[in-house]
C-alpha cells in the first residue's frame, strides 16, 4: 500500500500528491522511493520479482542488498546454481535462503559462495540437492555459524565426518533435517551432535538405518532440549534408545519409531514412567510459567509397524499423555501394521460415549 | 520475469556485478592478455584508468585499463585512439577478457 493511497496506480499524479503528503522529500521518480517503502512492496511480490528488482539501477540494488532477509529459489528449474553463484555476492544480509529442487542443479561452488557472502545465515533448506558433497558441509562450517535450522533431507552424497565437523562450528543448530541420509548418519555422527549441539531440538533421521542405541543415547544425553526426533526406519534401534530419550529429554513431543521393529513394552513403559514424573505437582502450576504443552508431555507418537508390542502398554502411554489421541480428529498415536494394538483408545473415546458433553481438554 | 526475455548481462567474475550486456558485443575473436576477448560498444559500472600508450598485437594503440566498479578486478581495457586507419573502429570501445567476465544465464 502507498502511504495515503489506497490505489496501486502509481502515475505523475500519484506522485505529485505523495510529494505533497510526505512535507518536504522530494519524489519525483522511481528511484525516490524510500528504501523502506521499496522494501515494503517488495515483501509483496514473488521472489523472481525481487531479483529483477536488485539488477534495476545502483540504488535499488544496494537497498535490496542491505534490506533482504528472506530468499526462495525452489521455482527455478533452469540453472539455479548460476542463479546462487550470481545472487551470493549480492545479498549478503539474507537469513533465510530455500534451494529445495525439484530437478538437482545445486553444485558445491554455490554453497561454497553462500558461505563466503551470507554470514548471518540462519535457516537454509539444501533438500534434495543429490550433487552436493562434503565441501558444501566444511564450507558451510567456516561460513556460516549462526545456522540454527538446516534441512539436507535426501542429499545421499555426504559423509558422517562432514556432518561431525560441521556441529564443531554451528553449535546454535535447533532443527536438523538429516532423512535419507544413509551415508552421513552414523552413530559418530550422532555422538558429534550431543557433544556439539545442545540446542537441538528437532532431529529428523528418518531411513538412517546404520544408526544403533550407543548413538541414540549420546543424543539423549546431550541434548537435553530435544523435541522432536524421528528415527524412522531405523531398524537398529532398540528399548535401550527409549529409555534414554525417557530419562533425559523431558521435553519430547513427538517420536517416530515407525518400523523400529526390535521395541518392546519395555519401551513404552519407560516413556509412561517419564510422563508421570515429569508433570508439574498440583500446587506448581500457578507460579510455573508453563504452556499447556509441556504439562501434556507427548503429542505425537509413531509405533506403526512395532509388532512386538502389547495393548497394556500402549494403552498405558496413552492414558500418561492426554495429547495423544487416537479419534480421528486429532489422530497422534499412530500404530498402523499393528494388528493386535486395535483396542487401544485415548480418552475422547470414553467421553464420546457419555450423553453429557464433558470437556476435559 | 526471467533473464530470458530479459537483457542477457555479463557480470564481473569476482562479485557478479553487472557490466555488460550481450547485444553490445561486436567480436568474440579478439585475444586479451590472458586469452579470448570479447569486444564491446559498451560497458557498464566499470572504472577507466589513466590512458597509456602500449603496442598490442595491431599495433600501437592508447588504452585506458578498466576494472570493475565494485571490487576492482582488472576486467580489461577501453581503446582511447587507435594510430592505424584500419584500427581506428576500436576507438571509444571495450574489451573484456573472456576470463574475468561471466555469462549470467536464464533463469
Amino acid at each position: 500500500m502507498v502511504v495515503g493511497e489506497t490505489s496501486m496506480e502509481l502515475d505523475h499524479q500519484c506522485f505529485q500528491m505523495m510529494m505533497m503528503k510526505m512535507g518536504g522529500v522530494n519524489i519525483r521518480e522511481w528511484k525516490d522511493i524510500p528504501v523502506e517503502l521499496l522494501m515494503r512492496i517488495l515483501s509483496l511480490v514473488d521472489d523472481r520479482n525481487v531479483i529483477a528488482a536488485s539488477g534495476v539501477c545502483c540504488g535499488w540494488r544496494d537497498a535490496i542488498s542491505l534490506g533482504l532477509t528472506r530468499l526462495r529459489l525452489s521455482w527455478c528449474n533452469n540453472n539455479m546454481n548460476g542463479l546462487v553463484l550470481s545472487l551470493a555476492p549480492k545479498f549478503v544480509k539474507l537469513q533465510t535462503l530455500i534451494l529445495r529442487q525439484d530437478k538437482p542443479q545445486l553444485e558445491d561452488n554455490a554453497v561454497e559462495a553462500i558461505a563466503n557472502h551470507c554470514h548471518e545465515l540462519q535457516e537454509l533448506d539444501l533438500s534434495k540437492s543429490l550433487k552436493l558433497t562434503d565441501r558444501s558441509l566444511y564450507a558451510l562450517a567456516h561460513g556460516c555459524p549462526n545456522l540454527t535450522k538446516l534441512n539436507l533431507s535426501g542429499c545421499t552424497s555426504f559423509s558422517d565426518k562432514a556432518i561431525a565437523y560441521l556441529t564443531k562450528f554451528c553449535r546454535n543448530l535447533k532443527v536438523l533435517n538429516l532423512c535419507g541420509c544413509v551415508n552421513a548418519v552414523s552413530d559418530y555422527t550422532l555422538e558429534a551432535i550431543g557433544n556439539n549441539c545442545n540446542q537441538m531440538q528437532s532431529l529428523n533421521l528418518g531411513w538412517c538405518e546404520n544408526i544403533s542405541d550407543d548413538g541414540v543415547m549420546s543424543l539423549a544425553y546431550g541434548c537435553p532440549d530435544l523435541r522432536t526426533l524421528d528415527l524412522c526406519g531405523c531398524v537398529l534401534i532398540t528399548d535401550e534408545s527409549v529409555v534414554a530419550l525417557a530419562d533425559w529429554c523431558i521435553h519430547l513431543r513427538s517420536l517416530g519409531l515407525y518400523y523400529c521393529r526390535n521395541i518392546t513394552d519395555r519401551a513404552m513403559y519407560s516413556l509412561a514412567q517419564s510422563g508421570v514424573k515429569n508433570k508439574p505437582g498440583l500446587w506448581q502450576s500457578s507460579a510455573k510459567k508453563s504452556s499447556k504443552y509441556d504439562e501434556e508431555g507427548l503429542r505425537s507418537l509413531n509405533i506403526s509397524q512395532c509388532t512386538a508390542l502389547t495393548p497394556s502398554a500402549v494403552q498405558a502411554v496413552c492414558d500418561t499423555f492426554p495429547a495423544l489421541h487416537t479419534c480421528s480428529g486429532r489422530h497422534s498415536l499412530v500404530m498402523s501394521g499393528c494388528l493386535n494394538l486395535t483396542s487401544v483408545h485415548c480418552a475422547c473415546i470414553l467421553q464420546a460415549h457419555r450423553a453429557v458433553p464433558h470437556s476435559a481438554h | 520475469m526471467a533473464q530470458s526475455v530479459g537483457p542477457r548481462l555479463y557480470s564481473c567474475c569476482n562479485c557478479r556485478n553487472h557490466v555488460g550486456l550481450h547485444d553490445d558485443i561486436i567480436s568474440k575473436a579478439f585475444q586479451g592478455r590472458t586469452g579470448r576477448a570479447f569486444l564491446f560498444s559498451h560497458a557498464m559500472n566499470i572504472v577507466v584508468g589513466p590512458k597509456e600508450d602500449r603496442h598490442l598485437l595491431t599495433g600501437l594503440h592508447t588504452v585506458a585499463d578498466i576494472s570493475c566498479a565494485d571490487c576492482n578486478e582488472p576486467l580489461g581495457w577501453k581503446y582511447e585512439r587507435a594510430y592505424e586507419t584500419s584500427q581506428k573502429y576500436k576507438e571509444g570501445k571495450f574489451i573484456f577478457e573472456k576470463a574475468k567476465i561471466v555469462k549470467e544465464e536464464d533463469w
